[in-house]
C-alpha cells in the first residue's frame, strides 16, 4: 500500500519535473562556449555616425538617416560541421541608431569553428504566414503592408546625387519568392577558432556601407534614390549588400 | 485487485499532475470559449483555418470591438466599419471610393467583407497574402486610417476595458499588435454569406421563379468560368477589357508582381449580395448591376492581357439581361445582413 502511494508522489514528481525541463531547454552539464557576435556598420573601417558626410566610390556624397535589416540564423561551422547554436532567437532585426541591437550573444557545446555564417532576411515562410511577433511585429516599420512582405534591409538618407525631394534616397528591399527573392545567405571563413569555456569569445562583423553602392553592380545614388518593392533592382542591392560583411577581429573578451 | 485500482488512480493523479503544471506555463487558467468555424454545405475547405489563432467568443468579442473603433484611425472618425457597412454585406454604399482621413478618398472601391476566409490573396490587386496582415494596410495608409500600429497599441493600453478583453482572449493583459491583428481576424473571417435564396434553392429549401431559373443558366454558360459557384469567384485575377483611369492610373496585378502580363489584371469579385454593394469594379465606376452586363455586351477594350472569355464581348440580349439580374438578386444573403452577432453593440 504505502509503496503504492510512494510511487505515485514519486511517478508525480518525476513527470512534473519532467515538464518543467522541457520548458527550461536541456541545460546539461556538457560543456558550454558563449560566443558574443558584434554587427557593426563601417565605412572605410571606420564606424558609421549617422548624420556624417561620406562618399562612395563614384565620389557621391552622402549621409545616412538609417540602416535596419533582418539577421537571420547565425550558425558557427567547423569546416561542413554545423555547431549547435543555441540562445538567440531566429530573427535580429539590427538597428545602426540602436546599440542594443547590434550584439546578440549565442552558445554552443563545441569549441571549434572556421566560418559564422547568417541569412539577411525573413524566411519565406514567415512572410506569407499571418502576423508575426516579436523582431518581426508589423509595428516595427520593416512590412510592406500594400505588397505583404517583409523589408529585408533598408538604407536611408540624403544625398546631393539625388533627385527625389530633399535629395532623400531610400532602399527598401524586399521580396521573398522566385524571381524577387532578396534572401541572401552569408558566409564568412576565419582562421580555425578555438573557444574557451571560461570565457566569452567575441566576433566583431564588419557592414560596409559603401558596399550597398558598388558590392557586386554599380547602383549610384544619381541613377536610383528609391527602391520600394520587390523586383531587378531591389535584388540587385540585395547582392551588393550581401557582400558588405566582413569579420574584423575575433577576441577573447 | 485493490492495489491495481490505487496503481491507476495514482498513474491518474500523476498525469493530472502534469497538466496542470504544463498549463500554468502557458498562462493563465481562464476559461476561453471556443467557437466552430462552419463551413458550409458545398463550400471549399477554406484558405484560413485559424492556425496559431484559436477562434475563441473572447477573441471573435475583441476583435468586433476592434473593427468598430475609431481609435484605430488618426483622428477617430474612421474605424474599419466606417467603409465596410453591415447593412450593404459590409462594402461601402453609395460611395465608388471610400472616404478617408483629412478628407481624402481611397483609390479603390471597398469590397464588400464575406467569404474572406476562403481568399488565397486579398485586395483588388492581391497584394495582400494573408488575412492577418490585411487591416495594415488600411491603419497605415495615408487617404484611410492615417495612423501607426504603436499608436493604436498606446491608445488600447489605456483603456482598461481594452486590457480585459485582451485577458479574457489571449490569457493575459498585455496588447501587442499581434494579438490585435489575430483577434480582428477571428471578427473578418467569421462573416460567411451562405444563406441567400440562392443557398435556400441549393438545399431544396426554394425554388426559383422562371426568370431567375432562366438567369442562373445563362449565367453558368457566360459568367461561372470566372464567377465560379458556390464563392461566385475563382480568385484569379482578370483582366475584363475595363479602360484604365487616367486620374487613378491603376493597372491592379502588375503593381504586384511587376509583370506586363499582368498589365490590369483585377481580382474576380464574388457576385454575392451584389445587390447590397453597388456601386461596382474595382473604382466603382459602375452605378448598376446593369450597367457591368452593359460592359461585359457592349465595350470590352481588347488588348494584350484582355481575358479571351470576354475580349469579343458577351453576347446577351436584352431579354437575357433582365433574366441575369433577376438570378443575382437571389444572391442577397439578407441573414448576414441583418445578423446581429456582427453589429455594433450586441
Ligand atoms: C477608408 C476606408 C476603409 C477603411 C477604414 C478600411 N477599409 Fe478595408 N477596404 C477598403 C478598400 C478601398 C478596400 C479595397 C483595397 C484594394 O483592393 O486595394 C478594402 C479591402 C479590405 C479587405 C479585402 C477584401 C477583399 O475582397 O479582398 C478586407 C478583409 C478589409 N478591407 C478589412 C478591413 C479591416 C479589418 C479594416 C479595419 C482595420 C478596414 N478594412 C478598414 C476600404 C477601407
Ligand atoms: C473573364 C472572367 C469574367 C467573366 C467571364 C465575367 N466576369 Fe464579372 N468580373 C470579373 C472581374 C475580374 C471583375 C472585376 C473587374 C474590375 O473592376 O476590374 C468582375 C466584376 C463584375 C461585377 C462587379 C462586381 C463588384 O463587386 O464590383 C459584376 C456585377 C460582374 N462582374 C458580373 C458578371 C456577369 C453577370 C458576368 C456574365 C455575363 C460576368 N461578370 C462575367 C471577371 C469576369
Amino acid at each position: 500500500m504505502k509503496t503504492v502511494f510512494l510511487y505515485c508522489i514519486l511517478s508525480c514528481g518525476l513527470l512534473l519535473f519532467a515538464c518543467q525541463k522541457e520548458l527550461a531547454g536541456n541545460a546539461g552539464t556538457t560543456q558550454q562556449y558563449t560566443v558574443k557576435i558584434t554587427f557593426q556598420p563601417v565605412i572605410n573601417s571606420q564606424a558609421l555616425v549617422l548624420g556624417e558626410t561620406y562618399h562612395n566610390s563614384f565620389g557621391e556624397d552622402y549621409s545616412i538617416t538609417a540602416l535596419r535589416f533582418y539577421a537571420a540564423h547565425p550558425s558557427l561551422k567547423n569546416n561542413n560541421t554545423i555547431l549547435a547554436v543555441t540562445g538567440e532567437t531566429k530573427y535580429r532585426l539590427i538597428d545602426a541608431s540602436l546599440n542594443n541591437t547590434l550584439s546578440f550573444t549565442v552558445t554552443t557545446t563545441d569549441s571549434i569553428f572556421n566560418s559564422f555564417s547568417f541569412q539577411i532576411g525573413v524566411d519565406s515562410i514567415d512572410n506569407v504566414s499571418g502576423v508575426q511577433s516579436g523582431d518581426l511585429d508589423p509595428g516595427k516599420g520593416m512590412f510592406w503592408t500594400w505588397n505583404s512582405g517583409y523589408v529585408m534591409a533598408k538604407l536611408e538618407g540624403t544625398s546631393s546625387f539625388s533627385g527625389m525631394p530633399g535629395h532623400e534616397f531610400t532602399y527598401h528591399v524586399g521580396g521573398f519568392s522566385g524571381a524577387n527573392n532578396s534572401i541572401r545567405s552569408i558566409t564568412l571563413a576565419t582562421q580555425q577558432v578555438k573557444l574557451n569555456s571560461n570565457r566569452t569569445t567575441g566576433i566583431i562583423v564588419y557592414a560596409d556601407i559603401n558596399r550597398w553602392f558598388s558590392g557586386v553592380h554599380s547602383l549610384k545614388i544619381s541613377d536610383n534614390a528609391f527602391v520600394h518593392s520587390p523586383g531587378e533592382l531591389a535584388r540587385q542591392y540585395a547582392d551588393n549588400y550581401a557582400v558588405m560583411f566582413s569579420i574584423a577581429e575575433i577576441a577573447g573578451e | 485487485m485493490k492495489k491495481s485500482i490505487l496503481y491507476i488512480a495514482g498513474v491518474l493523479f500523476a498525469g493530472l499532475c502534469v497538466v496542470e503544471s504544463c498549463k500554468k506555463q502557458d498562462g493563465g487558467n481562464n476559461a476561453l470559449t471556443p467557437i466552430a468555424f462552419i463551413i458550409p454545405d458545398g463550400f471549399p475547405q477554406p484558405v484560413y483555418t485559424f492556425e496559431n489563432n484559436q477562434l475563441t467568443e473572447q477573441g471573435f468579442q475583441l476583435g468586433k470591438r476592434l473593427f468598430y473603433d475609431g481609435r484605430l484611425s488618426k483622428d477617430g472618425n474612421f474605424p474599419c466599419a466606417s467603409c465596410h457597412q453591415q447593412f450593404a454585406a459590409f462594402a461601402t454604399l453609395d460611395h465608388p471610393l471610400s472616404h478617408g482621413f483629412d478628407n481624402q478618398f481611397t483609390t479603390r472601391n471597398a469590397p464588400g467583407l464575406f467569404n474572406v476566409a476562403w481568399m488565397k490573396t486579398l485586395h483588388w490587386d492581391g497584394g495582400i497574402n494573408h488575412i492577418e496582415v490585411q487591416p495594415l494596410a488600411p491603419i497605415e495608409a495615408a487617404n484611410e486610417m492615417a495612423e501607426t500600429i504603436d499608436n493604436i497599441i498606446t491608445k488600447l493600453k489605456a483603456d482598461a476595458g481594452y486590457r480585459q478583453m485582451f485577458k479574457a482572449a489571449f490569457g493575459d493583459e498585455e496588447i501587442n499588435s499581434q494579438r490585435m491583428l489575430k483577434a480582428l481576424a477571428q471578427f473578418v473571417a467569421m462573416i460567411v454569406s451562405s444563406d441567400s435564396k440562392y443557398d435556400r434553392v441549393k438545399k431544396g429549401q426554394a425554388t426559383f421563379t422562371i426568370a431567375e431559373e432562366s438567369g442562373y443558366k445563362i449565367f453558368q454558360a457566360k459568367c461561372a468560368s470566372c464567377h465560379t459557384e458556390p464563392l461566385f469567384t475563382d480568385d484569379s485575377f482578370r483582366n475584363t477589357g475595363l479602360p484604365v483611369d487616367d486620374v487613378l492610373k491603376d493597372y491592379g496585378r502588375m503593381r504586384i508582381t511587376g509583370d506586363p502580363a499582368d498589365s490590369l489584371k483585377f481580382k474576380v469579385p464574388s457576385l454575392r449580395n451584389i445587390f447590397a454593394t453597388f456601386p461596382y469594379g474595382h473604382d466603382g465606376r459602375f452605378y448598376s448591376v446593369g450597367a457591368v452586363i452593359d460592359h461585359y455586351r457592349n465595350s470590352v477594350i481588347s488588348s494584350a492581357t484582355t481575358d479571351p472569355l470576354v475580349a469579343n464581348k458577351i453576347p446577351i440580349t436584352d431579354y437575357e439581361k433582365l433574366d441575369l439580374l433577376s438570378f443575382l438578386q437571389t444572391l442577397t444573403d439578407s441573414t448576414l445582413i441583418n445578423n446581429t452577432r456582427f453589429a455594433i453593440g450586441e
